[in-house]
């Protein structure tokens, strides 16, 4: 005979036993093609390949071939200038189309599109553009450069600083649209009142932005220019089509360098050094993120 | 009259500030489209023309002839609605027993689920390359799907959603005789549809525009999505000069999600909006 406290039991387990069950798929998923990866990417990154393909141990000398050498510093560097070169103004101008277009405007649904639609379409296909506006006779950007009387003779693709300022600029068009939204959500949890007093106090609209917008959307930009840097540690399709990381590894950054050394050169263990090096510094930024975030959204409750 | 005067000399700045920068981010999808519809001789002699002389559709059909564009369209159209149909399912399995379940390790294991918000796919895809070529995936589309089937992002904005359905909408489908499946697929999923339209319009755009991952993975028309096929073309047009037909080649593989986002912006603009800083 069952008992009512059996019966409770059995159904208590059968919850327990449901439980694990619905998270059973994504967790095997996870496992394998999340914290796997990870391991082994540490694992693979103290082998390397010797002569005649025998794979030795070798400690952390791939760390120390890495760091030591020139090409990785410069890669290191330009993923830095090409990180606060494309957040800095991304988010300046995302902050600014938000506050242009947070009011009601004639076209706003235009204007909206024409901001926004660069996030829905796919970079490396964009890029294919961008290298034909940035071509050096039939470029439109020189073009215009020459309208204006500036130097209009640039071989974008493949001159020393041009061709990270070109892969910055599609950046920027890539992104300020996408922070635009953000910052959008961010000015509309601003209560309207206080810029009504700050109206009747006098203020004009450099001291509501300085004293009301920029204060209360702090933790918005914060929270948006971590998302950019963490993007430009991800961002490379138009990198791959557009420089090829050239000319001279001067557009080469972190995840391309992941990307030549794993897929062009089969290096496997400095492919694995190098992914524990970006899996580090973006482990870093989206823990700050996202820890920031809770702290942020229990603070304001 | 003064006031609207006033109004008006106020916004005057606002509508040139935006016009000027909406008009320089639209450059681009501008010469693009102008570009696909000039002949090739059109190109070099009046290369900034905005306006072409004889429009022409012959680069679209030329490009589809050069290039399997229809192969690619397929792919790119199974990976990223395929995979997104095997989401659902685990998302929605993962953020039911998360929300509504209690079993012992629930918390550690949810918030070991969100680390993978941590562990992006770029920082794996050298190991991930590895372990789809042992798994023989290479050159597959489900090889270019499977490191994708469980998200941490789709599990939690579902399980925020399903937290808030209320007890007595559970305890009336349980009443009657709803099991646990008919219960989220009568009770539950017809109340977070926003969420789920939000997820998928999110994972859509972004397995659909993706390019590192499926360049790895595929090697011929085969697995190919359209951004890896629009580059390989575009490797094989002579030189580069070929600037029409490759124009052409790109509003194929931009065009539908462009469409889709002008017929559907605001659904659009809302499910970006929500995904940013929610995570």
């Amino acid at each position: 005979m069952w008992g009512e406290e059996d019966l409770r039991m059995t159904r208590k387990w059968k919850t327990y036993l449901l439980g694990y069950l619905l998270v059973l798929p994504s967790f095997l998923f996870l496992i394998v093609f999340t914290y796997y990866p990870v391991i082994r990417s540490v694992w693979l990154s103290l082998f390397q390949k010797g002569a005649r393909g025998v794979t030795r141990f070798v400690g952390l000398e791939n760390y120390e071939y890495m760091f030591g050498s020139g090409l990785f510093r410069q890669v290191m560097w330009n993923n830095l200038v090409y990180a606060i070169g494309s957040t800095l103004p991304a988010v300046a101008l995302g902050l600014l189309f938000a506050i242009l277009l947070n009011r009601k405007l004639r076209l706003r649904g235009f204007f909206r599109f024409s901001l926004f639609y660069p996030t829905m379409i796919p970079i490396a296909a964009a890029s294919m553009v961008w290298i034909f506006l940035f071509s050096q006779s039939y470029g439109l950007l020189n073009k215009i450069l020459g309208i204006f009387g500036l130097p209009s003779n640039i071989d974008w693709l493949n001159t020393d600083p041009h061709a990270m300022i070109a892969i910055i600029l599609v950046s920027i068009w890539k992104f300020a649209g996408y922070y635009m939204l953000l910052f959008l959500a961010g000015l509309q949890s601003i209560d309207e009142s206080l810029y009504e007093a700050a109206v009747i106090e006098g203020a004009n609209v450099w001291h509501k932005f300085r004293k009301i917008t920029l204060p209360l959307l702090s933790p918005t930009t914060f929270f948006i220019t971590l998302v950019a840097i963490i993007n430009s540690f991800q961002s490379v399709d138009q990198i791959y089509v557009m420089t090829r990381g050239g000319p001279y590894n001067t557009t080469n950054v972190l995840l391309y360098y992941i990307y030549q050394n794993g897929f062009v050169y089969w290096d496997t263990g400095v492919a694995s050094s190098a992914s524990v090096v970006l899996f580090g510094i973006l482990l870093v930024l989206t823990f700050v993120y996202y820890f920031g975030l809770q702290h942020f959204v229990h603070y304001e409750r | 009259m003064i006031l609207v005067k006033r109004r008006l000399l106020k916004t005057i700045p606002v509508y040139i500030i935006v016009v000027v920068f909406s008009v320089m981010i639209l450059i681009p999808l501008v010469w693009l489209s102008t570009t696909a519809f000039k002949t090739k001789a059109e190109i070099f002699s009046n290369p900034f023309d905005i306006l072409p002389e004889s429009p022409t559709l012959d680069n679209f059909s030329d490009a589809w002839d050069y290039a399997p564009f229809g192969s690619y369209y397929v792919n790119t159209i199974i990976t990223s609605f395929g995979l997104l149909a095997v989401q659902l399912v685990t998302i929605t399995m993962a953020a039911y027993a998360f929300a509504r379940l209690k079993f012992p390790g629930r918390d550690f294991l949810f918030i070991l689920f969100l680390t993978q918000l941590m562990i992006t796919p770029q920082s794996t895809i050298f190991p991930n390359y590895l372990t789809i070529s042992q798994l023989g995936l290479i050159d597959t589309r489900l090889g270019v799907m499977l490191p994708y089937f469980a998200s941490a992002m789709g599990t939690f904005l579902l399980r925020q959603a399903f937290m808030s359905v209320p007890e007595s909408l559970e305890d009336a489908g349980k009443l009657d005789g709803c099991n646990t499946f008919r219960l989220i697929w009568h009770v539950f999923l017809p109340v977070v549809r926003p969420s789920l339209i939000a997820f998928s319009i999110i994972s859509v755009t972004y397995h659909w525009n993706e390019f590192l991952w499926p360049l790895l993975v595929t090697e011929t028309a085969r697995s190919r999505t359209l951004t890896v096929g629009l580059t390989i073309f575009a490797q094989q047009a002579e030189g580069g000069a070929e600037w029409s037909l490759l124009m052409a080649a790109t509003i194929l593989v931009i065009g539908p999600l462009l469409i889709a986002f002008t017929l559907f912006q605001r659904l659009f603009v809302q499910s970006f909006a929500n995904s940013g800083l929610k995570g």
